[in-house]
């Protein structure tokens, strides 16, 4: 049985790393798009959503982040990989609040890259499949003043309406629905992105970072803990 | 480290107070010794004055009046008498004399007596005398250490006034921030009321205004490299992305009919990498300044070297050389780095098949080199931004660092001058590198 080739969208506004990423790309199996601008890749999407999207940060004029919010303004879910050629905290995390799923620092290991969207592509599929049949209708995760709507996809802490990108929101639903149970760093990248192999990210603290802000915002009391030296686990109080 | 205990200098104040005690007991003790001579010899000569002799009748009566007249006469043929008192010694005819009678002092004078051949001697004791005399240098010695006392005291009350704006000074020099904040102006030290402390306190002004302006360059140029270190890793990472890809795709797919075109993207990031390693290292030399302000550099020569280097680096292009008169102060090497990145930016981004080099004298008495090309040209609105590092231009053709007009740029500011990027004449891109009037000679 031979699955069609995902389509991959490569922005990047270097042409060298363009061609060499087409190719590498190519070659390890998807076919590829590519685009040298922020208004490049979305007249790209417009004309035929691919299923991933591999974005450089630093375009001239509409940048990445740009991008990546004008994406998920349009309402596309595809999965985002941000790369980076900055290695500074800030630069690399910009690109994952405005809803990138992943990000890598350049130069990276292309084998990486593609282990990593395969993954992206594969979960993306699967939550698809598993949105068609939905959740139990009325069911929701509480914890402390935390509150998960499955069904309406709603995250309330208290009274306050929490607004959670994609990726914010699975992480929680993982965490919730194991609330009082620690988490691994590996287990987490597992389960919210797909991530079954070996690989050196610090995404899940990146991730876990945008959801305290988020939840702490009114200076609710931290839920989700950081267990040093094993990983994260969401509990009320200490 | 704790700074050496300094034993503390005595005060401005107590310095002028001494000074002012240790003037005046010059002053009297001048004054002192003098009045105590004059007092002296007044005393004497008053006493010598009454020892006037006259008959010995009317010495004799005189002396008996007096308890401390002694008078003896002495006959021409050497008969003492003593007329009053105890005998007095002869002393030269005349001459006021002291002498010592029986252990008392006496002030003597001999004269002719009453009948011819006869002497006369008359004498007073000099106690009384000596007594008034210590009795005023007593009053005159008193007088004179009020005085010294006076002038100390004084000098302590006028110099704390003095002093004042000294005093001021220090108190606002202790308050300054002892660091020196890049972005707040320097305070303005004030210290009215004396030459010497609004000299200090100018003086002290200036050391701030110093101190603020080298704060100011080093922070701007700490700024500077950071910035710039962020770009260079930035740069190198972009050929590093598209090799790393390349050269993972060649051990992937051993067998791949595209290898040769792989190999060839590879060696031309690797060729980035080094272009961009090289004019990183001549934009970190070309920052150093010019201790000396350079050599003496003809033009006509600089743009014969420069070409003789065009037409070695590309052998295809047509290279034009003028002969202009004319020479600058500066850096042969660093002028020669600039053509060279000039003509290799006509030839690479510009597809120029010719190139002129010329030179003319600026409007402000500088010299211009020009670069003139027959390329593509560079569109009006990205001619100011090429100039800055790892900005390339939109008709770039690749490799290219980004940091080529910038180093242009550097030896032009390094020679007080500018880059200006115009039309050249014959269509193409003129680079036009001006070189400042202090420069020309």
């Amino acid at each position: 049985m031979t699955e069609p080739s995902p389509d991959l969208l490569v922005v990047d506004d270097d042409a060298d790393v363009r061609a060499s990423l087409e190719r590498g790309l190519r070659l390890s199996g998807f076919a590829v798009r590519s685009a040298q601008d922020g208004p490049g890749a979305l007249r790209a999407v417009h004309e035929r959503v691919p299923d991933a999207v591999v974005l450089d940060l630093g375009l001239p004029g509409m940048d990445g982040v740009a991008v990546v919010s004008a994406l998920r303004a349009m309402d596309h879910d595809v999965p985002v990989c941000v790369l980076s050629a900055r290695d500074t905290v800030d630069d690399r995390v910009v690109g994952l609040e405005a809803g990138a799923d992943d990000y890598m620092v350049k130069p990276f290991a292309l084998t990486e890259l593609v282990a990593r969207l395969r993954a992206l592509l594969r979960r993306g599929a699967r939550s698809a499949a598993e949105s068609t049949v939905g959740p139990a209708l009325g069911e929701v995760l509480t914890t402390g003043p935390l509150r998960l709507d499955l069904a309406r996809r709603t995250v309330h802490v208290g009274e306050r309406s929490v607004d959670l990108t994609k990726r914010e929101y699975e992480l929680l639903v993982v965490l919730a629905r194991n609330a009082e149970v620690v988490l691994t760093r590996e287990r987490l990248l597992e389960m919210v992105w797909g991530y079954d192999f070996a690989t050196d990210t610090n995404v899940v603290d990146v991730f876990v970072g945008y959801l305290r802000r988020k939840l702490e915002a009114d200076g609710t009391p931290r839920l989700v803990h950081t267990v040093r030296g094993v990983g994260f686990v969401l509990r009320e109080g200490g | 480290m704790s700074a050496p205990v300094r034993r503390r200098s005595a005060s401005l104040r107590l310095r002028v107070a001494l000074a002012a005690a240790l003037a005046s007991t010059v002053v009297v003790v001048l004054v002192g010794v003098l009045a105590s001579v004059l007092l002296t010899r007044e005393q004497t000569e008053r006493l010598d004055r009454s020892l006037v002799p006259g008959s010995p009748a009317v010495l004799g009566s005189f002396a008996s009046t007096r308890a401390d007249l002694a008078v003896t006469l002495r006959g021409p043929d050497g008969t003492v008498r003593r007329v009053s008192g105890p005998e007095l010694p002869l002393s030269p005819l005349g001459i006021p004399t002291s002498v010592d009678v029986d252990g008392v002092a006496y002030r003597i004078r001999t004269a002719p007596g009453p009948s011819p051949g006869a002497l006369v001697t008359v004498g007073a004791t000099e106690d009384d005398t000596r007594a008034r005399v210590a009795e005023r240098r007593r009053l005159v010695t008193g007088l004179g250490v009020v005085a010294v006392a006076l002038a100390a005291a004084l000098g302590w009350v006028f110099a704390g006034r003095a002093v004042r704006p000294l005093r001021r000074l220090t108190d606002r020099a202790a308050t300054l921030d002892g660091a020196v904040e890049a972005d707040v102006p320097p305070p303005t030290v004030r210290a009215d009321g004396s030459r010497e402390s609004e000299e200090l306190a100018e003086a002290l002004t200036a050391m701030l205004a110093r101190l603020h302006a080298e704060q100011q360059r080093s922070t701007a140029s700490l700024h500077a490299a950071r910035d710039f270190a962020a770009a260079a890793r930035h740069e190198l990472r972009t050929p590093l992305t598209a090799m790393r890809t390349d050269l993972e795709v060649l051990q992937a797919h051993p067998d791949l009919p595209e290898r040769d075109e792989v190999l060839a993207d590879v060696l031309r990031a690797q060729a980035r990498v080094e272009a961009t390693l090289t004019a990183l290292g001549q934009l970190a030399a070309g920052d150093l300044p010019d201790a000396d302000g350079g050599d003496v550099v003809g033009v006509a020569d600089l743009l014969r070297l420069a070409a003789e280097d065009a037409r070695r680096a590309h052998p295809g292009l047509e290279v034009v050389v003028e002969e202009p008169a004319g020479a600058v102060r500066g850096s042969l090497e660093g002028l020669r780095m600039a053509l060279a990145n000039v003509v290799v930016n006509a030839v690479r981004h510009g597809g120029a098949g010719c190139v002129r080099l010329g030179a003319h004298a600026g409007e402000d008495g500088g010299v211009v080199l020009t670069v003139d090309d027959d390329g593509r040209g560079l569109p009006a609105a990205e001619r100011e931004a090429v100039l800055g590092r790892f900005v390339r231009g939109s008709t770039a053709g690749a490799p290219g660092s980004g940091l080529g007009l910038a180093l242009v740029a550097q030896q032009a500011a390094r020679h007080d001058g500018q880059v200006h990027l115009e039309d050249a004449p014959g269509g193409g891109l003129r680079v036009s590198l001006a070189i400042g009037p202090d420069r020309a000679g």
